[in-house]
C-alpha cells in the first residue's frame, strides 16, 4: 500500500505543490488519519 | 486528527491550511482508519510511513504527555466502542494542586478509532492512565502484547419489574445490560409491553426505516450519548432549532425524534383531512390551537412517566422550546425531509408560538416542508440564501399568505396560495 501511495499520481502532484511552502534545512512531519469511507 | 509536530512557526495560517488540505487529499486515497505520517524536507521526496498499532500507542502517549505539560500530573481516559467506533469518552485531567478537569472529549479520538479497527473491532472499552511517566493501557477484550485486561466497574442492575418508571429508566439508560433487563421485563408483562410500545415504537420504526419493527429492535434505535447531547446542546436553545452544518444523518435524527414524539399523540393525517375541509383561516387557527394544546398535554403526561432517561429528557427539552427560528446553514437535509414523520415535525414548529416561525435556508439542500407548511397556526416566514426557493402548494380551500425573503436586498415578498 505504501509503495503504491509513493508512486501514485496524487502523491507526486501533492509533493510538487507543497514544495514551495517548505524552507531549506527544515524538516516537517505530519500525522493524518483517514476517518471516512471512500 | 491533524498535527504539525515541527515547523509550525514556518507557516502562516493560509499556507498551513493549503499544505494540510493537500496532504488530506492524499490521505483520503487510503483505506478508512489508516493513519499515516508524512515527512517533508525541501528538495527531498515526501516520505510516508503507515502507523502500526504500536506506533499509535506511542503517538497517543506523546499527545497526552504534551498536553499534560501545562500543569497536569495525571490523566485517566475511558472510551466506549460499538462496532469499532468510539461512541463515548470520558477523561479526568488531574492538576498538581488536586483539581480535576473532567472532559467528554479527547485529543486522541482518531488514534483510538484506528487502534481498535486495526487490532480488534470487537473492543468495547479502552482505558488509558498516564502518571509519573507510566503509561498504562487496558482494553476489553485484551489485545495480546499491547494492552492488559480492562474490567469495567460493576453496575447496579437491580430492577423492580413491577415499576414501569424504573423499567423506562433502564430502557433509556446508556447501559446495554440495563436495556436488556428492561426489555426482558416488558416481554413478561403484556400491559407494560403495550404501554412501552406506545412510547417507543414510532421512534424505533422511523429511525430504523422499518414499519414493522417492535420493541425488540429498541437496541438498534437507541441513541448514543453524543446523539443525546446533540438535542440538549447549542443547536436547540431557547427559541431556535439550528440544523446548521448538520449532515443528513443528524438532520434525520432530529426530524425522526421530534416527528415521532408528535406522532405518538396525534394522527396527523386526520388533522390534515380536517384542515382541508375548513373554509377560513380563523377556523384553521382554532383547529391548530386545540390540537396543539392536546398534543402538548399528552406529551407532558408521557414525560412524567420517567424522569431519568434520555428519551424523557429530550422530550422535555424539545417541548419547552419557545420556538421562533429554524436555521439551515450549509445543511444536508435531502434524505431527512423524506422522513415518514416530516409532517408531524412541521406540526411541532408552531406548538409554542402564536406568531410565524422564521425558517432561514442558506446554502443548504432544499427542504420540502410538506403541505403542513400551510396548516400551522401561522404560515412560516422563509428566507432563501444561495438556494432556490421552494414553497409547497397549499391544499386548503381558502387563501393564505406566505412571506419570503430572497436575501437579494429586495426585502420581504409574499406569495398567496389558494
Amino acid at each position: 500500500m505504501l509503495q503504491q501511495l509513493h508512486t501514485s499520481v496524487e502523491f507526486q502532484t501533492v509533493a510538487k505543490e507543497i514544495e514551495p511552502y517548505l524552507e531549506s534545512g527544515e524538516e516537517y512531519y505530519y500525522i493524518n488519519t483517514n476517518t471516512k469511507d471512500g | 486528527m491533524f498535527e504539525i509536530k515541527n515547523g509550525i512557526k514556518k507557516y502562516d495560517d493560509r499556507d498551513e491550511t493549503e499544505v494540510i488540505e493537500k496532504l488530506h487529499s492524499v490521505t483520503r486515497t487510503l483505506p478508512k482508519n489508516t493513519s499515516i505520517k508524512y515527512v517533508l524536507r525541501k528538495g527531498h521526496p515526501i516520505t510516508a510511513v503507515l502507523f502500526t498499532p504500536e506506533m499509535l500507542l506511542e503517538e497517543m502517549q506523546l499527545e497526552i504527555k504534551t498536553q499534560m505539560n501545562i500543569g497536569f500530573s495525571k490523566v485517566e481516559s475511558v472510551g466506549k466502542f460499538a462496532n469499532g467506533k468510539l461512541i463515548e469518552i470520558t477523561e479526568a485531567w488531574y492538576s498538581a494542586d488536586g483539581k480535576v478537569d473532567k472532559r467528554e472529549w479527547s485529543y486522541i479520538v482518531d488514534e483510538l478509532n484506528v487502534f481498535v479497527m486495526s487490532t480488534n473491532p470487537k473492543i468495547t472499552h479502552i482505558s488509558i492512565q498516564i502518571e509519573n511517566d507510566i503509561f498504562r493501557i487496558q482494553s476489553s477484550p485484551v489485545v495480546p502484547g499491547l494492552t492488559i485486561e480492562y474490567i469495567a466497574e460493576p453496575e447496579n442492575l437491580d430492577l423492580d419489574c413491577n415499576d414501569l418508571a424504573a423499567i423506562y429508566n433502564f430502557m433509556e439508560s446508556f447501559s446495554e445490560a440495563k436495556r436488556e433487563l428492561a426489555i426482558n421485563a416488558l416481554k413478561k408483562n403484556p400491559e407494560f409491553y403495550q404501554k412501552a410500545e406506545q412510547r417507543y415504537v414510532n421512534f424505533i420504526r422511523t429511525r430504523l426505516n422499518d414499519s414493522n419493527a417492535g420493541i425488540e429492535r429498541f437496541e438498534d434505535a437507541v441513541l448514543t450519548k453524543t446523539e443525546f447531547k446533540l438535542f440538549l446542546g447549542r443547536n436547540f436553545q431557547n427559541d431556535t432549532i439550528s440544523f446548521s452544518y448538520f449532515d443528513d444523518y443528524k438532520s434525520k435524527l432530529v426530524i425522526d425524534f421530534v416527528g415521532s414524539m408528535i406522532k405518538n399523540v396525534i394522527n396527523i393525517e386526520d388533522y390534515i383531512a380536517k384542515a382541508k375541509t375548513l373554509d377560513s383561516e380563523e377556523d384553521l387557527v382554532k383547529l391548530y390551537d386545540f390540537s396543539a394544546k392536546d398534543v402538548k398535554k399528552k406529551i407532558i403526561k408521557e414525560i412524567s412517566k420517567s424522569q431519568e432517561g434520555w428519551f424523557s429528557e429530550i422530550m422535555r427539552h424539545i417541548i419547552n422550546l419557545k420556538l421562533k427560528k429554524v436555521l439551515l446553514n450549509k445543511t444536508e437535509i435531502e434524505t431527512a425531509v423524506r422522513s415518514p414523520v416530516m409532517k408531524e415535525f412541521m406540526f411541532f414548529l408552531n406548538i409554542n408560538s402564536k406568531t410565524s416561525i422564521y425558517i432561514d435556508v442558506f446554502q443548504s439542500e432544499i427542504p420540502h416542508f410538506t403541505e403542513m407548511f400551510w396548516m400551522l397556526r401561522k404560515v412560516p416566514d422563509t428566507s432563501w440564501g444561495d438556494v432556490n426557493k421552494r414553497i409547497p402548494e397549499s391544499p386548503l380551500r381558502f387563501s393564505r399568505k406566505a412571506r419570503y425573503n430572497l436575501e437579494d436586498g429586495c426585502g420581504w415578498e409574499s406569495v398567496v396560495k389558494l
